[in-house]
């Protein structure tokens, strides 16, 4: 099992989880930018539409009641043209162009379609000429020009109710037919009628267009006291410097929205900039935040991990010097039993030997021995050469047993290992406590590192004699499968609870009381059976006893 | 050794070796009357059927092991006095045969053969002397009435739980009446020895045991019919064994122990007290004697092997510890 590296788990996780983080927050900085760009664009838009309605909108109210001024003005100036004139000498002029016959001339709202302009140009200038010799005409030319001298009025036409030009301060004009303008035929009516003509239109009569801004009005002519017009007057004034002024104040007005809107455009853009850069700024510190966090939590991880690693480091310390501990305890206990093994074979053969030395002695003395302390002597002989050679088995199976002064690994016998086992093993367990033997012949030599597994076995053996309460046995055996050797140690001793049957292999779990074990015994056993490829298995019937087999691979070529 | 005997002391040896069974038998044969057993059963049939002295068990056999067979045998013939025979110490089945089987000497294997024979001696006069006592014992019991201080409980040098488990023991357990005394310290029980004669000693041993070895030989050279129970968490083996064979314990109370253990104990050693106060002080004390053999505690077995052969009315009065003086 891969063990837990905390730093590394941590540092992967959070990391990509800081990367997450970092890459949302720039994420949603980017969207909040391009809102504001959107908003500020639609809104600058906005404003200088606004801005240019409301100048043109303005402008044009200007514009209107300008002429709506100018008509009031000329309509003034008409009544005050007809007041003044009238009488002495336009009264005359018109009873002069009444009776003048016009109706060889082809009228232009009558034939106009017919007449061909050359014709018409020719009507219009012989009826010119007829009407600039009428006598009356010269006074009335006099006086309408000293009337507009000097006035706002640069050109004053009249016309007859019929629509002809009779009078016009550029004289040409004169005899024209203007029935079909709609000024005139507005004034003919009673109506004034005012048109405002921008620089460079064509004038209405197909005159050049005139390089100024000019007001024409259709204003009709009442003589005094009548409510009937008697005449169409149009008077032109000159609006260029009114009309320029007005341009030049809409230009301004617009030149300054434009640059109140541009200047308010400036200081939105600074504000967003601002923005933006507050908005950077922020997600800046959050993400110098995040960091610091994630520092702060490595660092924390790091010391948790070190703190573990010291701890984990400690336990395998402890556990081993739990380990050896065990094995000393079972050391000890070995030679405790070993040691009274050899005692009693000691005991006896040196009180045999003393004893033996005095019926020397005696014999010595007398030259003969009675026949019974021969037969006496026979028999000491013959029980401390016994004893001798009892000592000498323990000593060889304790030799087999740890095997010290050999290879750790090699071709074993485990038979006759496991036997010497259990001859240490005899010494050590109560008395009461029966070990019996059942090995398997077939069983194959095996690369093992046999003082481990003896070790292994004793531990199982002194396990199963513990569990024996009273008088019981344990059975010790081997046997050969087809692919592995299998050891087995079943006692009937109380059994363990099949809860409790995965966490007997765990290291310090222990159900003997505090004090009398650490625990580790079966821990041990699986790990030396790891080692050596194989498994452990338990089973186990309360109250009935436990069989624990140990399970060792066979190498490939093996053969029975 | 014992010239006026019409017969040689008869020892039971159990063994589950023959070899070790016969090796017995030939060094003891030619003091003691040897029998043989190879199992604590058949041992346990021999000690029903006949009387013996000593008998001299294994403490590691098959079936009912050494400490097991004592406590039965004490109850099958209590006047046999009784030895252990060990191959290893194991703590525990010496505590076991000491403070069930009441044995009198725990030797080890291999052994010194004189020194073996010379226990079983002792063992085999102490035996002798008990019966000679026991039979007098019956008619004496009613005149010697108990005294004060009889059932006052000297405690030595307790700490705090062993201290309230005795307060326990002596307060609801123990069904006679048993006055507790506490000394903290050595200085104190000295005091309260010089003072008053408590029946029973417990003494918590505290720190090595070769102090306290040597604080109970003291005490026990004054105090020779007190029994002591010594207390300890100690698995000090060695020290068990001088303890055990100078005789100067009577029960070894291994700590912790709960309240019900102690006051048994307890009860124990003051009905040993009750026995020995109607016994002959020199036959009640028999057991403060030494493997070390200096001429002091070589005093008792001398002198009781001297009153063996005088009449009983004198071994109940004469001044003991005068003689013992003059031998120091």
């Amino acid at each position: 099992m891969q063990p837990f590296r905390l730093t590394r788990h941590f540092m992967l996780t959070s990391f990509a989880v800081f990367l997450l983080f970092a890459v949302l927050l720039y994420r949603l900085d980017d969207l909040r930018r391009d809102g504001l760009h959107d908003i500020q664009h639609e809104e600058n838009t906005a404003i200088a539409e606004l801005l240019a309605g409301l100048v043109s909108l303005s402008t044009e109210s200007v514009r209107r009641d300008l002429l709506v001024l100018h008509e009031q003005g000329n309509l003034d100036t008409s009544r005050l043209l007809a007041n003044l004139l009238w009488d002495n000498s336009l009264s005359s002029y018109f009873d002069d162009v009444s009776r003048l016959d016009l109706a060889d001339c082809p009228r232009a709202s009558a034939a106009g379609a017919a007449a061909s302009p050359q014709a018409n140009l020719t009507c219009q200038r012989q009826l010119n000429q007829q009407l600039t010799l009428l006598p009356a005409f010269a006074a009335a030319d006099a006086r309408l020009r000293d009337a507009v001298h000097d006035s706002r009025v640069f050109r004053l036409k009249l016309f007859d109710m019929r629509g002809v030009i009779v009078y016009s301060t550029e004289r040409e004009q004169i005899g024209e037919d203007a029935s079909a303008s709609r000024g005139w035929i507005a004034a003919s009516q009673g109506r004034p009628w005012s048109h405002m003509s921008a620089r460079g239109e064509p004038h209405a009569h197909g005159a050049a267009p005139e390089r100024r801004d000019i007001l024409s009005a259709y204003l009709p002519l009442h003589a005094p006291g009548s409510r009937q017009p008697v005449a169409v007057v149009e008077i032109y004034t000159d609006a260029t410097t009114i009309v320029q002024r007005l341009d030049d104040a809409a230009a301004a007005l617009n030149s300054s929205a434009h640059e109140r809107a541009l200047a308010m455009n400036t200081r939105l853009d600074q504000r967003r900039q601002a923005l933006d850069a507050a908005g950077t700024g922020l997600t800046l510190v959050a993400l110098l935040l995040t960091l610091m966090v994630y520092l702060l939590l490595l660092l924390i991880v790091r010391r948790a991990a070190r703190l573990v690693d010291q701890q984990s480091l400690q336990m395998q310390h402890s556990r081993a010097h739990l380990v050896q501990f065990d094995k000393m305890v079972m050391l000890g206990r070995m030679v405790a039993g070993v040691a009274h093994q050899l005692n009693t074979p000691l005991a006896y053969c040196q009180t045999n030997l003393r004893l033996l030395g005095e019926l020397l002695a005696r014999c010595t003395a007398d030259g003969a021995l009675p026949a019974q302390d021969r037969s006496d002597a026979r028999q000491m002989l013959d029980d401390t050469l016994g004893g001798v050679l009892m000592m000498d088995e323990l000593v060889r199976h304790l030799r087999g047993f740890t095997r010290l002064d050999q290879a750790p690994t090699e071709h074993v016998d485990l038979n006759a290992a496991i036997a010497s086992v259990v001859y240490i093993a005899r010494s050590v367990v109560p008395p009461h406590v029966h070990i019996d033997e059942r090995y398997d012949e077939r069983l194959p030599h095996l690369n093992v590192h046999v003082a481990r597994l003896n070790q292994a076995v004793l531990n199982l053996l002194m396990n199963a004699a513990q569990a024996i309460a009273g008088t019981g046995s344990v059975t010790v055996g081997t046997h050969r499968d087809t692919h592995a050797v299998r050891i087995t140690v079943a006692d009937t001793g109380s059994g363990i609870d099949p809860a409790l049957h995965e966490r007997v292999f765990e290291p310090f779990f222990t159900t003997k009381p505090s004090g009398q074990g650490t625990g580790l015994g079966l821990s041990v056993v699986r790990e030396i059976v790891e080692q050596h490829g194989g498994r452990v298995d338990l089973s186990s019937q309360p109250g009935q006893g436990t069989t624990i087999t140990l399970h060792l691979p066979l190498p490939a070529g093996a053969h029975p | 050794m014992i010239p006026n005997s019409e017969r040689l002391p008869k020892v039971l040896c159990v063994d589950d070796e023959p070899s070790l069974l016969r090796s017995l038998r030939w060094l003891l044969r030619r003091e003691f009357d040897v029998a043989v057993a190879s199992s604590g059963r058949e041992a346990l049939a021999l000690l029903a059927a006949d009387r013996f002295d000593v008998v001299l068990s294994d403490q590691r056999m098959p079936g009912m092991c050494g400490s097991e067979f004592l406590s039965l045998a004490q109850q099958v013939s209590p006047l046999t006095v009784r030895l252990l025979l060990t191959g290893y110490a194991d703590f525990s089945a010496v505590v076991a045969a000491l403070n069930e089987g009441d044995v009198f000497r725990y030797i080890s294997k291999p052994w010194d053969d004189n020194k073996l024979v010379r226990c079983v001696q002792e063992a085999a006069r102490l035996s002798r002397v008990s019966r000679l006592a026991w039979s007098d014992f019956a008619d004496t019991v009613s005149e010697a009435g108990p005294s004060d201080s009889r059932h006052e409980v000297l405690l030595v040098q307790p700490d705090a739980d062993f201290a309230r488990g005795c307060a326990e023991a002596c307060g609801e357990k123990v069904p006679m009446q048993a006055r507790l005394l506490v000394a903290h310290d050595l200085a104190d029980a000295l005091t309260l020895l010089s003072q008053r004669s408590p029946g029973v000693m417990v003494l918590q041993q505290q720190g090595d045991a070769r102090g306290t070895v040597e604080l109970v030989r003291a005490i026990r050279r004054k105090r020779r019919r007190m029994p002591v129970v010594l207390a300890s968490d100690s698995h000090d083996i060695h020290a068990l064994q001088q303890f055990i064979n100078e005789g100067l314990i009577h029960r070894y109370l291994y700590l912790p122990a709960d309240s019900g253990h102690i006051a048994r104990t307890i009860v124990g050693a003051v009905d040993q007290h009750t026995t020995r106060g109607v016994l002959p002080r020199h036959l009640s004390a028999p057991r403060l004697s030494g493997p070390t053999q200096s001429p002091q505690e070589r005093a008792p077995a001398a002198t009781v092997e001297a009153l063996a052969r005088k009449p009983r009315w004198l071994a109940n009065w004469l001044p003991l510890a005068r003689r013992e003086r003059r031998g120091d």
